[in-house]
């Protein structure tokens, strides 16, 4: 008899556990604002994000660019209803001037960094291959990258101007730059803010810091340094002009 | 004293157990904002609609400025066909503005799709394959630049002289502009020889794939690579001049993108 009331006890007891619990449960799970929840990652919110800042920054250059083009078409129009056409040829070689600097097709000086990369020369830990100590493509592409990150205005690799078509590829002992074969040590230069740029090779965490350990790394601040123009004329085979409206017309 | 021993016990462990759930609870549906967890659909689908939005705004705007540009073409074209020396400035023009990437241009190329790793965890999967191996991507470009692309652009956004593809916090910049996976490649040169090179045995694509990323390419006959949107400024650059020093100034910085004042040639 005693047992049996004391197990109802203990049964009571846990009852009003389970209650008490489930009610602090109930209160801590409460969705205050009744609205639909779904578990989503910290990724794709800030990708999401990501996306929605590119967008609004693209929008802007975009409503940049088509206030700067409508300016030149008041300009040239205005200029083009003049007799006489000096202006007209003025404004637009000036026009012409700054197109030629930014496609890569002057020689620009200014302060900047050089970067020179070399194979090590120590010997190999135990542990070590002999690919562990020479330079490769991937080096230089991820150090020309970085300096370009870090706001590099113009890049030139072992005197070969680095422009939108460069390309840094592996040809065994030797690697191409412009389609022209180049050997170590290479030879980096670029023009802009020294402080930033030579902060962004020799961060900790950048890649110069990675492989200063493994090869030859030397950053120069240099006041002046003096970048060649792209020297291949002509750039482009097989891309022209996109016009919508009407006169394709073929360039290039 | 003895009877309620186990009970006392059971009763500590229980609220012990108690305050770990809740506070567990709160942790995960307190990260809203960058954070992840528990998140309202309803903030989601106001981030989506606003990105839609934005996407369909700057795509009317991107025709506004083309037909803009067209217009000033147009413009330029009819006053060249009367003067000589301004047809010859404005060809130079033209040959310049397409070296530097800010002329939308078209051609046969090819169009690569780069996806993340369908993920096989639920929640907690805060880390993208394709931001943290960005490198792969610059590979990728820089296979292409190799096989002759002349012009490429990544979501969008033209590869030109100072592109840069860097990883800023969370995601991959490009041109200064915050980009998010997946991201498509559209690149304009010789379609076979473009194919070959990153679709080559153990080359580009395959790497990829060995990190899971998921690839895809196409091949077009006509592709459209949209222009540089960006502003292109120098600070530090300035031209070298034959020595004369005529005029040769650095950017006004102010309204103006001219830098330089010069009209002789080379």
């Amino acid at each position: 008899m005693r047992a049996k009331r004391r197990r109802t006890l203990t049964v009571m007891f846990l009852g009003l556990i389970s209650v008490i619990t489930g009610f602090f449960l109930a209160v801590q799970l409460r969705n205050p604002d009744k609205a639909l929840k779904l578990y989503v990652s910290s990724q794709v919110l800030s990708e999401l994000d990501a996306r929605i800042q590119g967008e609004q920054q693209n929008g802007d250059n975009l409503r940049q660019r088509i206030a700067e083009t409508q300016q030149r078409i008041e300009e040239f129009s205005q200029l083009a209803a003049e007799s006489g056409s000096e202006e007209l040829l003025r404004s637009n070689a000036e026009l012409m001037e700054y197109y030629r600097q930014i496609s890569g097709a002057c020689e620009l000086t200014g302060p900047g960094v050089e970067v020179v990369i070399d194979d090590a020369t120590r010997n190999l830990y135990q542990w070590e291959e002999v690919n562990d100590l020479i330079v490769h493509d991937s080096d230089v592409l991820l150090i020309l990258n970085d300096l370009l990150a870090a706001g590099a205005e113009a890049i030139s690799l072992n005197g070969h101007r680095i422009v939108s078509t460069s390309a840094v590829s592996c040809g065994g002992y030797i690697v191409h730059v412009n389609g022209v074969p180049e050997a170590k040590p290479f030879r980096i230069q670029a023009i802009g803010d020294p402080t930033a740029l030579s902060a962004a090779m020799l961060a900790a965490n950048s890649y110069g810091a990675f492989i200063k350990d493994s090869v030859r790394f030397q950053v120069t601040v240099l006041d002046e340094v003096t970048i060649p123009a792209y020297s291949d004329g002509d750039l482009t085979r097989y891309s022209y002009l996109s016009i919508s409206k009407e006169g394709k017309e073929v360039e290039g | 004293m003895r009877k309620y021993g186990g009970t006392v016990i059971l009763g500590i462990l229980a609220i012990t157990i108690g305050l770990i759930i809740s506070v567990q609870i709160n942790t995960t549906q307190g990260m809203e904002g960058a954070q992840g967890g528990l998140v309202a659909v309803s903030q989601i689908r106001a981030q989506e609609t606003e990105l839609s939005q934005l996407r369909s705004e700057n795509s009317q705007l991107t025709q506004e400025l083309i037909e803009k540009e067209d217009l000033l073409r147009r413009l330029q074209e009819d006053k060249a066909k009367e003067d000589d020396s301004l047809q010859a400035i404005l060809a130079d023009q033209e040959k310049y503005k397409l070296a530097a990437g800010v002329v939308e241009v078209k051609g046969p190329g090819i169009i690569i799709t780069l996806e993340d790793p369908v993920s096989d965890e639920e929640i907690g999967d805060n880390y993208s394959e394709l931001i943290y191996r960005y490198d792969l991507i610059l590979e990728l470009v820089n296979r292409l630049r190799e096989a002759g692309a002349e012009a490429i652009s990544i979501n969008g956004h033209r590869i030109v002289g100072t592109t840069e593809i860097s990883l800023a916090g969370d995601n991959v910049n490009i041109n200064g502009t915050p980009t998010a996976p997946p991201y498509t490649v559209r690149a304009i040169g010789k379609p076979d020889t473009l194919e070959s090179a990153i679709s080559i045995r153990f080359g580009i694509l395959e790497q990829m794939r060995n990190f899971g990323i998921r690839t895809d390419l196409i091949r077009q006959d006509e592709l459209i690579i949209p222009r540089y949107s960006g502003v292109i400024r120098f600070r530090y650059a300035k031209p070298v001049e034959e020595e004369a020093g005529q005029g040769a100034q650095g950017s006004a910085g102010g309204g103006s993108d001219i830098a330089v004042v010069s009209t002789d040639g080379e």
